[in-house]
């Protein structure tokens, strides 16, 4: 317990301090001037916009791998489970021109796409794609185990009282991977928050449009004017924070539903 | 509801797990299956719940075509031997369940099933514990559980997969007491699956023995136990002495064991072995007997002695009053001379 305090206090704790400490070397006032600045908050929402975007696919599209690659056998499947992970081996930058050539206005997916209408490529869907793609795996490799955890018997018996598919989906299994799949969206919601690599290179970085904070931190520090920056990492701070704890709570209270007291 | 099963047949892959099953269930009786581990009980049940499907055979429910229905619509209570519970519903939402997952049409209303879970916790002995979750509850109070989810869809027959067999040992006696008690009340048609002979022969109308995928023997629980078809009804039955015979001029014997009564017994040739149950043999002290006792083990009322032979290696079992070790002063190392009272012949080539 006391080393598990030690090293929180070391790898979490001082980073966060300094970087809070920092902000205040301004002042209060500078603090809430740098992030109300119009391009600030602009960055904000496209952040946090895209992070939306990219959680709400994400946890669609990753709960649907999950389910798949623990459900099915088929030809390919081992080679699938190990592709999940390639957002995470992958250096973020080689992802983020992988994906900008994809969707570039003459890449494979580019060229019909933009014709048909959807632009991808240095637009708010791009960036949303970006952080989409490396935060993915978060929603898959959290769900899985607990859907290989279900046990066939339970929903052999809601069959067998009455409960069509969708029904026994909906009521049975899906609360039970909930608290799992909440995790891995806020996991994924957080990481969209703070992607850089991946993002920079498909979102073309026009501030106001496709800015997004990660970046303007890069920005301002380039311009040594550190307690900017460290005001604007204050705010993902903050939400990033805000989100774990909204959804620890929201765990906890569906587990001293479940759990022996 | 009556259940007609003829000739079903079912493999996982390469390996045949029920071969030709033929079985009639009576409306409102009470079945037991019975038999080894692999013997197929468990997938006979599957297959009655709609949860597997034979490779060929057909089962008929009143007359109608069960194999070509889904679980959802054949009305059966199913209950595994390990619960099964929805754990993240309280008890009473378990039991409410299977009448909420109903289309609206047939759906009571919510007060309607608000008071069949009351009726029904009550009935199971749960009162006042419809609030809490199932990983709140002892192991005998989730299978009473289990059972009233599966009865609360009114279910005219109930499959039960070793519904005890988590349950230590006296929790077992009560329960399935309480559920021949249930099963009477309720009129429904049950088949129950079990490896505890002692269970299958106590409450059921009926017991069916598996054995490698087919029907060994079917019967009254006397009919089983007085006249075992085959050996290996037999030796399920629980212990029993097997020992070799000798043909004496066309009669048979047992070395070391009086077997007089059994001397009418018709066989061909000494290649046929002698079952003898534990109960129907008699222990007589004798200093010029042939088997001496090596182990006294007692069973409450009765006791069970080993007994062995002189320069033989066989152990027979024999039991016997206890009173009877107290005025024949039976005890260890005693020399006693041992009697068949009754007995089974088998041709050693059905063994
Ligand atoms: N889904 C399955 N896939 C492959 N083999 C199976 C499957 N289900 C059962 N078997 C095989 O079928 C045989 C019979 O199984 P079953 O579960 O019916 O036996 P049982 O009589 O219920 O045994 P037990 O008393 O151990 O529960 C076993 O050899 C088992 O390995
Ligand atoms: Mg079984």
């Amino acid at each position: 317990m006391g080393t598990n305090l030690f090293y929180l206090t070391l790898i979490v704790l001082l980073p966060i301090t300094a970087l809070i400490l920092k902000t205040t070397d301004a002042g209060l006032a500078r603090f809430w001037e740098v992030i109300t600045s119009p391009r600030a908050l602009a960055s904000f929402e496209v952040t946090i916009g895209a992070a939306l975007l990219a959680t709400a696919f994400s946890s669609v599209y990753g709960l649907l791998m999950a389910w798949i690659l623990t459900r099915y056998r088929f030809p390919g499947r081992a080679l699938l489970d190990a592709l999940m992970d390639i957002p995470f081996a992958l250096p973020t930058a080689v992802a983020g021109i992988a994906l900008t050539a994809l969707f570039a206005g003459n890449g494979w997916f580019g060229q019909y796409l933009e014709p048909a209408g959807f632009k991808v490529a240095y637009t708010l869907t791009g960036v949303a794609v970006a952080m989409a793609f490396t935060s993915v795996p978060f929603v898959v490799r959290t769900v899985q185990p607990v859907i290989e955890e279900l046990r066939l018997e339970v929903e052999e018996s809601a069959a067998t009282l009455g409960a069509w598919q969708w029904q026994t989906f909906r009521r049975i299994i899906y609360p039970a991977i909930f608290p799992a799949h909440l995790a891995g969206c806020t996991m994924a919601f957080a990481r969209s928050l703070g992607e850089f690599g991946a993002v920079i290179f498909i979102a073309g970085n026009l501030p106001f449009e496709t800015e997004i904070s990660a970046l303007l931190i890069f920005i301002r520090l380039e311009e040594y004017d550190y307690p900017a920056a460290a005001a604007i990492a204050v705010v993902l701070l903050a939400v990033a924070f805000f989100t774990l704890l909204t959804t620890n709570a929201i765990q906890s209270w569906r587990l001293k539903r479940v759990v022996k007291d | 509801m009556g259940i007609d099963i003829q000739q079903l047949g079912k493999s996982f892959g390469p390996q045949p797990v029920l071969r030709g099953i033929d079985l009639a269930i009576k409306d409102r009786e009470l079945v037991a299956l019975l038999g080894p581990s692999g013997s197929g009980k468990t997938t006979l049940l599957r297959i009655l719940a709609g949860l597997e499907w034979p490779d060929s055979g057909n089962v008929t429910v009143n007359g109608q075509d069960w194999l070509d229905q889904p679980p959802q619509t054949r009305g059966v209570g199913l209950v595994f031997q390990h619960y099964a519970l929805f754990e993240h519903m309280t008890i009473a939402e378990n039991i409410a369940f299977g009448l909420r997952v109903r289309d609206r049409a047939r759906r009571p209303a919510n007060d309607v099933i608000l008071a069949k879970v009351e009726e029904l916790l009550d009935l199971m002995e749960l009162g006042g514990l419809g609030k809490r979750y199932p990983a709140q509850l002892s192991g005998g109070q989730r299978q009473r559980v289990a059972l009233a989810r599966a009865l609360a869809i009114e279910p005219h027959v109930l499959l039960l997969d070793e519904p005890f067999g988590a349950l230590d040992a006296r929790v077992r006696r009560d329960l399935r007491r309480w559920l021949r008690g249930l099963h009477d009340r309720l009129g429904m048609t049950t088949v129950f699956v079990t490896h505890d002979q002692e269970e299958a022969l106590e409450i059921a109308d009926r017991i069916v023995i598996l054995n490698e995928g087919r029907i060994e023997q079917e019967g009254t629980a006397e009919e089983i136990y007085d006249h075992p078809a085959s050996p290996f009804v037999q030796r399920f039955l629980g212990g029993v002495n097997e020992v070799p015979i000798r043909l004496l001029a066309g009669r048979i014997g047992v070395d070391g064991i009086e077997a007089g009564v059994l001397k009418r017994m018709a066989v061909a040739n000494d290649n046929a072995t002698l079952f003898i149950r534990p109960r129907d043999i008699d222990v007589a002290p004798n200093p010029n007997g042939s088997a001496t006792i090596q182990t006294v083990s007692f069973l409450g009322d009765r006791a069970r002695l080993d007994l062995a032979f002189d320069g033989d290696t066989t152990v027979i079992e024999a039991e016997l009053d206890r009173d009877q070790l107290r005025t024949d002063k039976l005890g260890r190392g005693q020399r006693v001379q041992l009697t068949a009272r009754q007995g089974r012949l088998y041709d050693d080539a059905a063994l």
